[in-house]
């Protein structure tokens, strides 16, 4: 039986980048997707039910983000907390690309491959239609651009060297739980 | 800011004064949709124009200056404006300047960096995909272009074609502007009643021409084949060009109209006074006059003279004429000149145009964009086409376009506000209504533009056409106001030669006697031409740093970018040091497979692998191993007289060319290693819990490797010619110390076995890290076979001297294997790399004789690992082979060797160990003659190692 801990927002936020005030709003919407009397803390929601959360709602890479920060596809209070601190605005640079790496490694290789690249594209595009040629050459672009040692894929170290230097990398990739 | 300061005083307090009531004859009509339609009536009369504004120079009882403050806010809006255009673009740049970068990652960007995780609305989320197809496809045509091939007689001819119709067009409208205007002019002398078209003739053909003529250029810039952005700017400029060229017209037209009123005026007034005496009786008329100019001062409609109004005004016209001024007006009657104020003329112009365009960019909307929208959406499945995707389409939003349409609609509110003080009022307020009829209409039919050039980013494109925008509107208006009188009818400047003589007029009347007298001096030619001077000398000045500037930014600029691909060469080594890591790991299994075949021919492919060993090895390794070295050192001197017999055992002959061979290396490898010895202290300290295990096995090795060159040294004196079997005898000792770096690794396995794999990962420098678990393995499995242990004892001994330093005894057994399976090494050994083995050997001779043994010891470490595997496996294979197989392989390397080393002198290493070749056979002569004392130096050195020894394992303990 585990011991019954206090709600210490305070130390949370010591252990992530988010702020107390964040904690106790992610703690809130948490709970709302709880069954009323239980404990929160002992709760897990599923990755379904965490891609319904408004944030993640039309995110095109929800499925993605849940098989990330989830562990064996259910969402704890901290699994939950350790997402938002990722996405929070204070999380490091490397952090967040490391995350964006796994995010978009869509086969889970290890690598973002051709592959990877043309399904985030049509993610992307949601239902708008791209060609098939424009789609190739854009992926190729995009591999000629980043991939850096030339074997078609990207591996972490490409995709973190790409996102450094990107101006709006960090503006994109957080969310305000 | 017109509103304040002139609109809201002259209703306030301008209302006792000027010219503020409608003609009587006007007032009929007044109400009819007509007059209002053509901003006649109540609204000519109103705040809305110039010439409602009255003429005294104060007005209300605070005495506010009315005529001063309309000049002068004219004026401070042109200020203001430029100033505020100004301030942006330097913004802008400044901000354009910060992230101008040219992108190396575009694409990346675009795909990666696309999506806003902050989005959490299905509509926003719906035009944020929309926004990305843009953005990707954008990216996709600015590639296409770049990979488009040109035809340039093709393009350059099509281009100039293209470039004259654009003209032409241009041409032609700005013709047709200034044939209507002349038109409605000539149509508003000859007819009394004008129809509807023919009022509004004007605006409308304007309008048109504004509204078709963009389409037509981009049906010419499709000619063109430019890069889409380039035709963009191209699309924007004629455009702009247009626009201009259409608001210039017509108000030159205008301008030549109103010349023309000035002129008749001029006429009037002259003929009035001739026809002072001619005219005598027209009483009636006069009495008729009276009459109007009692009831109603000013009489403006069509059928009442400028003249009446000027005779009540002016004075000195009036008073001796104003019989025959009646008569003057109506002969100027006859030639139906109606606008007596000419600034009213034009601001209603002005206004009727922006009204018109505003009607028409309703309708254009409605029809073009939700009436196609309408159509194409709810016919397209009864329609024999595809409505949607061919011809009719939705309908696209132009953002640029749209933009220059602001553009244009701020150019006409500068161009009339002067001449209309509310105009700027109406257009924003008619700007705010079009821009909700638009998002309205954009949301709802059209679809987004397909090739969206970033237009937002041009910022300063836009602004800077809206400066020139500025500029050229102002021009007229500052021309109006500096070339043409006032019209003396109307307006607050009315009775004053220029406008602008409010100015000198107030400055002379209001201010102090000595700020007119400062005025006068400073606008004296003696002050204004050095200011001007000095301004432009300034100018040069400023014009110069700033090329200066542009420069060094450009420098800066290009050290960023190679410093940029500095980066990815960079992140490109660290990339191929990985994929050789991994490789590495994959080729270590085949050395040793091969290490096993090795026996029968394959020595070459080792070597290599020894080498690149070699660079790789990390200093945390050395550290241990340097220690280890000294160590083996002074085993070897000990164990010389036991060992020297199974080194002897095997037919070793040491030459000359051995120790030659040996030593150039070991200071090639001192010399390399110099500098990664006094780095290395920090990672004995790392590696000290490893050191006393590796002690004992180094012990152990150094055991093998004393009697190795024992054998040599003793044979030396006996063969100095025959250097094969000398090259056996070290490479059984480099095969030690191949098994010295192994046990490091061993120990480092051993301690680590549970967590094997994070070893691996600490060691990503070298990639022999990886292969200790193997050999690990081969170790346990080893031990079993090797229970005969020659140098045993002797062993033993020395490990007792080092026990102190020996903290794990648990390794101590495998160690043991280890040197018993020394002997079978040279076996294997032989299979090794023949260089390597010599490099080994010069190490440990080096060590030998010379004291520095950290700069020596710490090289031999690095070379080692690899042969220590091949050995290892070697000893599984071949535990039975003992001895003669040994002999039989050492003869045979030793031909190979020898012949390897005489024809591969090529190799660095080889060519290194001839130059040497001389200091080698000093060592050789030492060694020799030592051989006896060696035992002294031996202890000597091995008193000093142990002393060093132990500092060291107390640095690490700390």
């Amino acid at each position: 039986m585990p011991r019954k801990r206090r709600w210490q927002p305070g130390k949370l936020s010591a252990l992530t980048f988010l702020t107390k005030k964040e904690i106790i709003r992610i703690q809130r919407t948490f709970q709302s997707f709880c069954p009323e009397e239980k404990d929160y803390r002992e709760e897990k929601l599923t990755s379904k039910q965490m891609c319904s959360w408004p944030e993640l709602k039309v995110n095109p890479f929800r499925d993605r983000i849940c098989k990330v920060f989830s562990c064996d596809g259910t969402f704890s209070f901290e699994d939950v907390l350790g997402m938002a601190s990722i996405f929070s605005d204070r999380a490091s640079p490397r952090l967040k690309a490391e995350y964006a790496f796994y995010i978009y490694d869509l086969n889970e290789d290890g690598f973002i491959d051709k592959e990877d690249l043309q399904s985030i594209i049509r993610r992307l595009l949601n239902t708008e239609y791209l060609k098939k040629e424009d789609l190739i050459a854009l992926t190729t672009r995009i591999l000629g651009e980043a991939d850096l040692i030339q074997d078609n894929m990207l591996s972490l170290a490409e995709f973190e060297h790409a996102m450094s230097k990107s101006p709006d990398f960090l503006h994109s990739f957080r969310i305000r739980f | 800011m017109t509103g304040a300061f002139v609109v809201l005083p002259e209703l306030l307090a301008g209302v006792p004064f000027g010219n503020k009531t409608i003609p009587t004859e006007q007032l009929a009509t007044a109400q009819d949709l007509d007059t209002i339609w053509s901003l006649g009536g109540y609204l000519q009369y109103s705040v809305l124009f110039y010439g409602y504004y009255g003429r005294d120079r104060k007005i209300g009882k605070a005495g506010y200056r009315l005529p001063l403050a309309y000049f002068l806010v004219g004026m401070a809006v042109f200020a203001y404006s430029f100033i505020i255009l100004l301030k942006k673009m330097a913004k802008n740049s400044r901000m354009s300047l910060a992230s101008a970068s040219d992108e190396n990652y575009t694409f990346c960007w675009r795909v990666f960096c696309a999506w806003d995780y902050l989005i959490g609305n299905p509509e926003a989320a719906e035009s944020k995909a929309a926004a990305i197809v843009n953005s990707i496809r954008e990216a996709i045509l600015e590639e296409q272009e770049k990979k488009k091939s040109k035809n340039l007689a093709v393009t350059i001819s099509l281009r100039i074609i293209a470039n004259i119709l654009v003209l032409l067009s241009l041409a032609g409208s700005i013709y047709i502007i200034y044939f209507v205007v002349d038109r409605s002019q000539k149509l508003e002398r000859t007819k009394k009643e004008l129809t509807l078209w023919e009022k509004n003739e004007v605006s409308v053909v304007v309008s048109l021409i504004t509204m078709l003529a963009p389409s037509a250029f981009e049906l010419v810039a499709a000619l063109e084949m430019y890069h889409p952005r380039t035709t963009l700017r191209f699309q924007l400029a004629r455009v702009l060009v247009l626009y201009l060229g259409n608001l210039y017209s017509l108000i030159i037209a205008l301008l030549d109209k109103v010349d023309s009123m000035s002129i008749a005026e001029f006429e009037a007034n002259s003929s009035a006074s001739y026809w002072i005496p001619s005219t005598t009786t027209l009483i009636t008329k006069k009495l008729f006059q009276e009459n109007l100019s009692t009831m109603v001062p000013d009489i403006n409609g069509s059928r009442n003279s400028t003249f009446s109004l000027e005779d009540s005004r002016t004075p000195n016209y009036a008073t001796p004429v104003t019989p025959l001024n009646q008569t003057v007006s109506y002969a100027y009657n006859t030639h139906n000149n109606p606008n007596q104020c000419w600034e009213t003329y034009v601001g209603q112009e002005m206004l009727k145009l922006s009204i018109i365009d505003m009607i028409f960019t309703v309708a254009s909307i409605l029809l073009i964009d939700f009436f196609r929208g309408l159509f194409v959406r709810y016919l397209s499945d009864c329609w024999c086409w595809d409505l949607e995707s061919k011809f009719p389409e939705y309908g696209e939003f132009k953002i640029a376009e749209n933009v220059l349409h602001l553009v244009y609609n701020q150019g006409m509110i500068w161009m009339g506000a002067f001449f209309s003080p509310c105009l700027p009022a109406f257009n924003v307020l008619k700007l705010i209504g079009l821009m909700y009829l638009r998002s309205w209409a954009v949301l709802t039919c059209n679809v987004p533009h397909q090739q969206v050039f970033r237009a937002s980013r041009s910022n300063n494109f836009y602004l800077a056409m809206l400066l020139f925008m500025l500029f050229l509107c102002m021009l007229p208006t500052i021309f109006a106001i500096a070339r043409y009188k006032p019209s003396l009818s109307c307006g607050p400047f009315s009775g004053q030669e220029k406008i602008y003589d409010i100015v000198s007029e107030t400055i002379k009347s209001d201010f102090p006697a000595w700020f007119n007298a400062v005025l006068t001096y400073v606008s004296s030619p003696v002050v204004v031409l050095p200011a001007l001077l000095l301004l432009f000398m300034l100018i040069y000045y400023l014009q110069s740093i700033a090329r200066s500037l542009k420069f060094t930014n450009n420098q800066l600029r290009l050290q960023i970018q190679t410093e940029r691909t500095e980066d990815k060469k960079k992140v490109v080594q660290m990339a191929v040091a990985r994929i050789q890591n991994l490789e590495g790991n994959d080729k270590r299994p085949d050395q040793e497979s091969d290490v096993i075949s090795q026996e029968s021919s394959v020595r070459s492919s080792t070597p290599r692998k020894n080498g690149s060993v070699l660079n790789f090895e990390s200093p945390v390794n050395k550290g241990s191993r340097i220690q280890t070295i000294s160590q083996s050192v002074l085993q070897a001197d000990v164990a010389r007289p036991a060992n020297i017999t199974p080194a002897t055992s095997t037919p070793l002959t040491p030459t000359p060319t051995v120790p030659s061979v040996q030593k150039p290396r070991a200071e090639q490898v001192a010399n390399r290693y110099s500098s990664v010895v006094h780095g290395s202290a920090s990672d004995l300290c790392k590696t000290k819990p490893y050191t006393p295990v590796a002690f004992k096995k180094h012990v152990e090795d150094v055991h093998s490797e004393p009697l190795f060159r024992k054998g040599i040294r003793q044979i030396n004196p006996d063969a100095v010619g025959a250097g094969a079997p000398v090259f056996v005898g070290h490479r059984a000792h480099t095969t030690r110390y191949f098994i010295v770096n192994e046990h490091e690794s061993r120990k480092k396995l051993l301690r680590s076995t549970s967590r094997l794999p994070r070893h691996f990962r600490m060691d990503e420098s070298g990639d022999i890290i990886e292969l200790y678990p193997r050999n690990v393995r081969r170790y346990v499995v080893r031990t079993p076979l090797r229970t005969y242990s020659p140098h045993f004892s002797e062993e033993e001994e020395e490990e007792e001297e080092l026990r102190r330093d020996l903290v794990n005894r648990s390794h101590r057994p495998r160690s043991l294997s280890d040197l018993r399976a020394a002997p079978r090494f040279y076996i294997g050994e032989r299979a090794d790399s023949q260089i390597l083995t010599s490099k080994d050997l010069s190490k440990v001779h080096y060590k030998s004789w010379d004291d520095g043994f950290e700069l020596e010891l710490e090289r031999p470490p690095h070379s080692y690992k690899k042969p220590h595997t091949k050995n290892v496996e070697l000893d599984k294979h071949y535990p039975e082979h003992h001895v003669k197989p040994k002999s039989k392989h050492k003869l045979e390397h030793s031909l190979t060797e020898s012949d390897s080393i005489s024809v591969g002198s090529s190799s660095d290493q080889q060519n290194s160990s001839n130059d040497q070749y001389i200091q080698v056979i000093h060592s050789k002569d030492k060694y020799l003659k030592s051989g006896t004392k060696l035992t002294r130096k031996k202890s000597k050195t091995s008193v000093d190692l142990n002393m060093s020894e132990p500092n060291e394992l107390i640095c690490s303990n700390v």
